[in-house]
């Protein structure tokens, strides 16, 4: 997503040594983007890292505190918390980001079309508040419930959630780019409106989509943790931050560090985003920066 | 004009040497170079230049507004013997307004949006100055400093927010709030420049009358010549950052002494016609607009509709091939969207508009690939009209590729029609930022050519360009008449511009065209007293070169 919106903003005018220098003084974009690179790493090279199999039941070391051995303790199969934490990884990130970028490209494609065929604005607006009128945690409840717990259901269960967010903020940007001078020169041009569209709105509002993204990622990541939690998200053999949590609640007085480990990554991992997120606001427009300190 | 220029009193502001540093990477090291210039009492002082000569940077450097990037690294700025540059922050608070005050470009936004008018002007006084219990719930002040600057029932406007006013009204109140505490100097950076020309000459007159009532200074910033013919008694002409030339009005204006100050103003539309090119009466009508009407509903809600409102009220007017038609007008007098109309961006609630003869109910119409043939257009603002993400030759060649025109072929088109509008084959694998405002309005010439139109729109064109740069694309806009055999409607609310490049004339008020005919008849006796008012109101129109 950064390599994207960073070609997208050289192009728009930034010259690229303003563009470096203000990278440089970033400070949220690079610890963001640092703990990510962190938690790829991990989700990669797991088995590398010391990480054992995440499912081996050890029944002669159950829930035992963090040691040397077992880093983050066991839980009450015997099973090695850091392994678990470290293969959930993938299954926390790949959610998170699948969700998001289904999100973000359906609620795309709708923004556009409520933002420039005003014929139909109406009705996909209506039907995006309706959306956000209901909570995000019981269209994906719902929606698992009906579907049966798969990735593929939990991604779109999370994406339907984001999509009316991204839909408004694209059709605002298209709103405000209808009247732009350039956007009629192609209509005068003779350019379809497809072409219109897509060659000359899209573009403009890659940048606010990306950092919006980033945000929904986050927030995708830990509906995805209270799905699972709620133990009606990902099926319990596949290792996820929410799972693990979810298997320590009722052990919580005796094994915190069931829930604490996993507990804290996830919010590392959220916070990593977030900072992700404001980096990227900063980096794309650097006023906001200038009036917030 | 005073004769202030001669009397030997103490000057109000002294300048001396004033140099301001650009931060490191600029295109140039100093904002302002150097420069030094006086202001006596009951004095208007003209600082003129183009677009970055440093003059607004000078007006902020006195006001102590300079933005942080921008550092006075020499000179001094010398108030009634105190160097402004030097004082304490609370020193300078306390001198601005007091003694000191500005007026900006933009009354809109210089006034609290949320904030009634009459109180913003209250605030000053309470600030500044002792008042009574009694003066304050009165407001005699407030309401006497109304009056002054001729406001219309002052106890009424004084309770409406600023965007109950007109932009004419706006700025008087801001003027109030400047000379609320009789202030010594006052600066006054383009106070005019985004009003409407009877407007302008209204403000000007009322600045003048004060300043001469209340033996105030005035530092006046603009880049019309017009209005340092109107208003100044000693004029500063600054160029990248350097005074170039400083005296008094009228010797500057009639013989300039550099030669930039002379290119500018010869750059200047003068008020005279081009030899009006006697069209045929054979020549065949390229346009004719037939009683276009566009209105806008207005927002109410469904138990009150609000009347519609009439932007373009039964306009008619006919254009022959090659002619050049003028629609000057000021703000909200629907000439822009006429334009917009006979483009197809907009489709007109009521009338006709034929272009060549290819009948189009406009009512009805849609945009068609055949329209784009026949009429282009051309935009107010250079910096907003091409893609910013996209090379000059991929805006270039996408009309023609809409055409059908295939990729080689189309790269070559633009390649030569970059030549034609005088820049290189190369700009078309360049980005619009890396070209100037003026090179930017060439561009889109180009662009709108690369369509072989018959008919090209216009809209305010070289408008935000400055006066040279302006004389270059009027200059190129004719040469591609001439070679093209090109209809140009013309829509501008500068006269100057209007008398120099047009066949004929249409004067627009409210909606309507008040007067329509060739344009030396209409500018040498203007029969509709709108028109009269209009021509009257232009800065410096009694004032020939």
């Amino acid at each position: 997503m950064i390599t994207v919106a960073q070609n997208e903003n050289n192009a728009a005018g930034v010259a690229p040594k303003a563009w470096l220098r203000r990278l440089r003084n970033n400070g949220n974009l690079l610890l963001g983007a640092a703990v990510l690179i962190l938690f790829l790493i991990v989700m990669v090279l797991a088995h590398l890292l010391g990480a054992a199999d995440p499912q081996a039941m050890t029944t002669s070391e159950r829930l035992h505190p963090p040691s040397l051995q077992h880093w983050f303790g066991t839980d009450r199969l015997g099973r090695d918390i850091y392994a678990r934490v470290a293969f959930g990884t993938s299954a926390s990130l790949a959610v998170g980001a699948a969700a998001a970028a289904l999100g973000c490209i359906i609620g795309t494609i709708f923004g556009l079309a409520a933002g420039y065929f005003r014929s139909i604005d109406m009705l996909i607006m209506r039907v995006m508040d309706g959306i956000m009128a209901i909570p995000g945690i019981m269209i994906a409840i719902a929606t698992i419930s009906v579907a049966g717990a798969s990735i593929t259901t939990v991604v779109l269960a999370i994406a339907v959630h984001d999509v009316p967010r991204i839909a408004r903020l694209v059709r605002s940007s298209v709103l405000s780019m209808r009247e732009e001078p350039y956007v009629e020169a192609a209509v005068m041009l003779g350019s379809p409106s497809w072409s219109i569209v897509l060659r000359h709105m899209l573009p403009g509002i890659l940048a606010s989509l990306a950092v919006l993204g980033t945000y929904v990622a986050a927030n995708a990541m830990l509906l995805e943790a209270t799905l699972s939690f709620l133990g009606c998200g990902l099926p319990p053999d596949i290792p996820t931050w929410g799972n693990i949590m979810a298997d320590g609640r009722i052990l919580f007085r005796i094994a915190p560090w069931i829930i604490l480990f996993p507990g804290a990554v996830l919010a590392f991992a959220v916070l990593a985003i977030n900072l992700l997120g404001d980096g990227l606001r900063d980096q794309f427009d650097p006023t906001t920066e200038k009036t917030m300190r | 004009m005073t004769e202030a220029a001669a009397c030997p009193q103490k000057p109000v502001l002294e300048i001396r040497d004033l140099s301001i540093a650009l931060p490191p990477g600029s295109d140039r090291a100093f904002a302002v170079e150097d420069v030094s210039f006086t202001i006596h009492p009951r004095e208007i002082v003209c600082v003129v230049g183009e677009s970055g000569s440093g003059k607004s940077v000078t007006s902020f450097a006195i006001m102590g507004l300079l933005a942080s990037a921008l550092k006075p690294v020499g000179g001094e700025i010398l108030f009634s013997g105190r160097d402004l540059l030097k004082v304490s922050p609370a020193e300078l608070r306390e001198l601005r307004g007091n003694r000191l005050s500005m007026i900006f470009q933009e009354p809109m936004t210089a006034l609290s949006p949320t904030m009634k008018v009459g109180r913003q002007i209250e605030e000053v006084l309470r600030i500044h100055t002792r008042m009574s219990r009694a003066e304050r719930r009165t407001r005699t002040r407030t309401l006497e400093l109304m009056r002054l600057v001729n406001i219309p029932s002052p106890d009424l406007l004084s309770r409406r927010y600023p965007h109950q006013l007109s932009g004419g009204q706006r700025q008087r109140i801001m003027i109030a709030m400047a000379l609320a505490l009789e202030p010594a100097l006052l600066i006054a950076d383009e106070p005019t420049t985004a009003l409407d020309v009877t407007t302008q000459a209204q403000i000007l007159e009322q600045i003048k009358q004060i300043q001469q009532r209340s033996n105030t200074a005035v530092l006046f910033v603009t880049h019309d010549f017009g209005v340092v013919a109107d208003i100044a008694d000693r004029v500063v002409v600054m160029q990248h950052g350097k005074i170039v030339e400083q005296g008094l009005a009228r010797e500057v204006l009639q013989s300039p002494s550099s030669d930039y100050t002379r290119s500018l103003l010869a750059a200047i539309p003068g008020l005279h016609n081009r030899q009006s090119r006697a069209l045929a009466c054979d020549v065949p009508e390229i346009l004719r607009i037939d009683g276009l009407s566009k209105s806008y509903a207005s927002v109410g809600h469904f138990l009150r509709r609000h009347a519609p409102t009439h932007a373009v009220d039964n306009v008619s007017l006919t254009m022959r091939r090659g002619e050049t038609l003028a629609i000057v007008g000021e703000s909200g007098s629907g000439k822009s969207t006429v334009a917009r109309c006979v483009c197809g961006l907009i489709d007109p609630t009521g009338g006709m508009i034929e272009i060549k003869g290819s009948n189009r109910n406009a009512r009805t119409g849609t945009l068609d690939i055949e329209r784009h043939r026949l009429v282009q257009m051309i935009f107010q603002d250079p910096n907003r009209s091409l893609d910013p993400r996209w090379t000059v030759g991929q805006s270039m060649i996408e009309g023609m590729r809409n055409l059908g025109v295939s990729r080689p072929q189309a790269i070559e088109r633009a390649g030569s029609l970059m030549e034609k509008v005088g820049l290189q084959k190369s700009a078309l694998g360049r980005y619009p930022h890396e070209f100037s405002g003026g090179q930017r309005q060439r561009i889109c010439i180009a662009r709108a050519l690369s369509m072989e139109p018959q008919l090209l729109i216009a809209d305010e064109a070289v408008s935000a360009l400055d006066v040279s740069v302006q004389a270059q694309v009027l200059a190129l806009l004719a040469r591609l008449q001439h070679e093209m055999q090109l209809s140009i409607l013309f829509i501008t609310h500068d006269l100057r511009v209007a008398v120099q490049i047009s066949d004929s004339i249409a004067v627009m008020h409210q909606g309507r065209v008040v007067e329509h005919g060739p344009a030396l008849e209409i500018f040498s006796n203007p029969r509709h007293d709108y028109s009269r008012r209009l021509f009257n109101a232009a800065p410096g129109w009694n004032w020939t070169d």
